[in-house]
């Protein structure tokens, strides 16, 4: 009895997350198509570069600021 | 001040504590978890460092993770939009993996370790790399150069290091998609091997091909005259695609991919000729980024890290032409070696004074086992053993075995920080016969065949045996990190560790620093009069390097070694009913994340 109670359990949370699972990749999707399609249209009508491909260079090196090194540690963004 | 740093969430996690400027214990979490590449929160190899170092967690001046997690998230969000609407499988895998974890590294932290918010600090990727060499470094002062996949948004990056007053500034770096180590990883996964582990592999497939291709390589390149570069996105996927690196086109142009782990890829000239065409490549953009960091510090002394130092023939080149007059190389040059970097760089940004002049001389900074483990370990597993008397007879009864051509496992001291064996967790063999490689190979390490294995040789020797690319008890080759030729009037006598192209992955032992194993050698070396071994990882293809006694037992059973010397002990029997071979804990490449998200 214990027995089928446990796989019972087992199954109803195995489904649990696979409806989690479902329901989040659907969010997604529609974050993708709603929101980031949007988004990246738009810079693209701008002409904004984000991954620097485009264009004519004569370098591929960005300069770095750095900071007082204590507060460079601080936040993780 | 006592500072822990930590890498986790993409692959192998490690930490590391360092306390009042020096590292006194890391290990990155496979070694304990027995998962190659384990990129879960490194609770093991947290425990084992404050337990080392006699710290609870509230005794910690800083908890400092490797990276700055938002700042990689808005990269990912950057090349999602930029590749819309072919980006959308990538989107759905990348944020899954980030709302579900990466995202609260420092919620994580408190609730796992319970340390204080406050406390929890971030060093940026690249920074963290920089640190890991210069800090490391005997230089006072230093150029760095950082190369790897991807960072945050770094690839690269180039910077300068003082000791005092301490100052260490990244001057410029190289963003995303533009990545020596993502076109690197991309020809990895081509030729059917691991991203993020088969890179050595690549290497070693080299010398078996000519670099027929590297004019098609160097097309996907757009180079500019200060060692910079683009990429041409055309050839690649893996700013759009979550499990594929490479393109169509890349396929149109160098043949039909290698499936995972099929064949052997040395008998196919080929896959040969690619591995040798974008080993190529790699070599002169390495070339090109350290002259420039030459060129912009005007320093003469270089340190290097990032995934891409480790590798072994670019160092050399780079020894040989960069025009330093020394280099440093992290031997943790991935991102397991970032988690000793941030530490460093912490703990020397936040001291009140200076901390004295830290040089790591040795790697042994991982876990020792007592003796009593090591008997219980022998005991348990049914095997017969001796105690030796003392490291004399140690050394005499080991290397009387290695020269009747038995292969021995040898678990010795603290384990070895990064990824190369050093003589504290290594399989050992003679380094004479051609024919040990193949026995090595076949009946211990079960690995490809075509790979090559490393000597390791004491440093007063090196010089008569290897053309090395600079003084041999200093580094790399103190670490395994540069190749060298083998002298030609002596290769018939390291036949087993010279490459096809005459090549050796060698490593010097310094007498000073592992006084063991340089007497193991020298103790080799009169028997046979060559002062060498053959030096492999003590694991078996697919699992993490043997940590704890029990593990190296586990692997001598299921290995066809000859001997294992673990401590004061030897065994040389074998139990009545020997266990098959187990599964191996291989993370596949989807699992490692290789692509950089």
């Amino acid at each position: 009895m214990r027995g089928l109670l446990d796989d019972a359990v087992r199954r109803l949370l195995e489904g649990a997350v696979r409806i989690a699972t479902a329901i989040g990749a659907v969010l997604l999707t529609v974050v993708y198509w709603l929101v980031l399609g949007p988004v990246s249209l738009t810079l693209r009508l701008l002409g904004v570069d984000l991954l620097g491909v485009r264009g004519k260079r004569t370098t591929a090196w960005t300069p770095v600021e750095n900071g007082d090194p204590k507060k460079r540690l601080e936040g993780a963004g | 001040m006592k500072v822990l740093g930590l890498s986790f969430d993409y692959h192998d996690a490690a930490a590391a504590l360092v306390v009042d400027g020096v590292p006194v214990a890391a290990a990155p979490e496979e070694r304990f978890s027995r998962r190659k590449h384990d990129r879960s929160l490194p609770i093991r190899s947290i425990a084992f460092c404050l337990e080392r170092a006699g710290l609870k967690i509230e005794d910690l001046d800083a908890v400092v993770f490797y990276e700055k997690p938002f700042r990689k998230l808005s990269r990912i969000l950057a090349g999602t939009v930029s590749t819309f609407p072919s980006s959308g499988p990538l989107f759905r895998r990348a944020m899954g993996a980030w709302l579900d974890e990466r995202l609260w590294v420092g919620p994580r932290l408190e609730s796992a370790l319970g340390v204080a918010p406050e406390k929890i600090l971030y060093c940026e990727h690249h920074l963290s790399h920089a640190a890991s060499a210069f800090l490391c470094s005997p230089f006072d002062d230093a150029a760095t150069l950082t190369v790897d996949g991807v960072g945050e948004w770094a690839t690269a990056a180039i910077g300068r290091g003082s000791r005092a007053p301490f100052r260490l500034d990244l001057d410029v770096e190289m963003r995303y998609p533009h990545s020596l180590g993502l076109l690197y990883s991309a020809f990895t996964a081509y030729l059917g091997f691991e991203v993020n582990e088969g890179e050595y592999k690549v290497m070693g497939l080299a010398p078996y091909g000519t670099p027929r291709f590297a004019a098609e390589i160097r097309k996907m390149i757009e180079p500019f005259a200060d060692g910079s570069f683009r990429l041409d996105l055309d050839w690649f996927a893996f700013h759009r695609d979550p499990a594929r690196s490479f393109s169509n086109k890349f396929v149109e142009a160098f043949g039909e991919l290698r499936a995972p782990e099929s064949g052997d890829p040395a008998g196919d000239k080929r896959l040969c000729d690619v591995a040798a065409s974008v080993q190529l490549v790699c070599e002169e953009l390495m070339l090109g980024l350290a002259q420039e960091a030459r060129r912009r510090t005007g320093s003469s002394r270089l340190c290097l890290a990032g995934g891409v130092a480790l590798n072994a023939v670019s160092n050399e080149r780079l020894l040989r032409e960069a025009g330093f007059e020394a280099i440093w190389i992290q031997p943790a040059g991935g991102d397991a070696g970032g988690a000793l970097g941030a530490a460093l760089y912490a703990a020397h940004a936040l001291a009140p004074m200076p901390p004295a002049l830290y040089e790591m001389k040795s790697v042994a900074l991982g876990a020792d086992h007592s003796a009593a483990s090591a008997a219980a370990a022998l005991t348990e597993a049914g095997l017969p053993f001796v105690e030796l008397k003392g490291e004399d007879e140690l050394c005499d009864r080991v290397s009387a075995l290695l020269s009747e051509g038995k292969v021995v496992g040898w678990h010795q001291g603290r384990s070895e920080w990064g990824p190369r064996s050093l003589g504290q967790r290594s399989i050992l063999a003679d380094p004479r016969p051609a024919s040990m490689k193949d026995t090595v190979n076949a009946k211990i390490k079960f690995r490809e065949m075509y790979r090559p294995f490393a000597p390791s040789i004491c440093a007063e020797n090196a010089s008569e045996w290897f053309d090395l690319a600079g003084p041999p008890s200093a580094d790399p080759y103190r670490f395994m990190l540069a190749t060298a030729k083998t002298r030609e009037d002596r290769r018939d006598r390291l036949a087993a560790v010279t490459h096809v192209d005459g090549s050796s992955r060698v490593q010097t032992i310094d007498a000073a620093q592992t006084p063991l194993y340089h007497r193991l050698a020298k103790a080799l070396g009169a028997r046979t009069g060559v002062p060498a071994t053959l030096n492999t990882s003590f694991n078996l293809k697919g699992e993490p390097i043997v940590e704890a006694p029990a593990d190296a037992v586990a692997t001598f059973l299921a290995s066809g070694m000859d001997a294992l010397a673990v401590g004061p002990f030897l065994t040389t029997g074998r139990p009545a009913n020997p266990q098959p071979r187990r599964e191996t804990c291989a993370t596949s490449e989807t699992r490692s994340d290789g692509l950089g998200w």
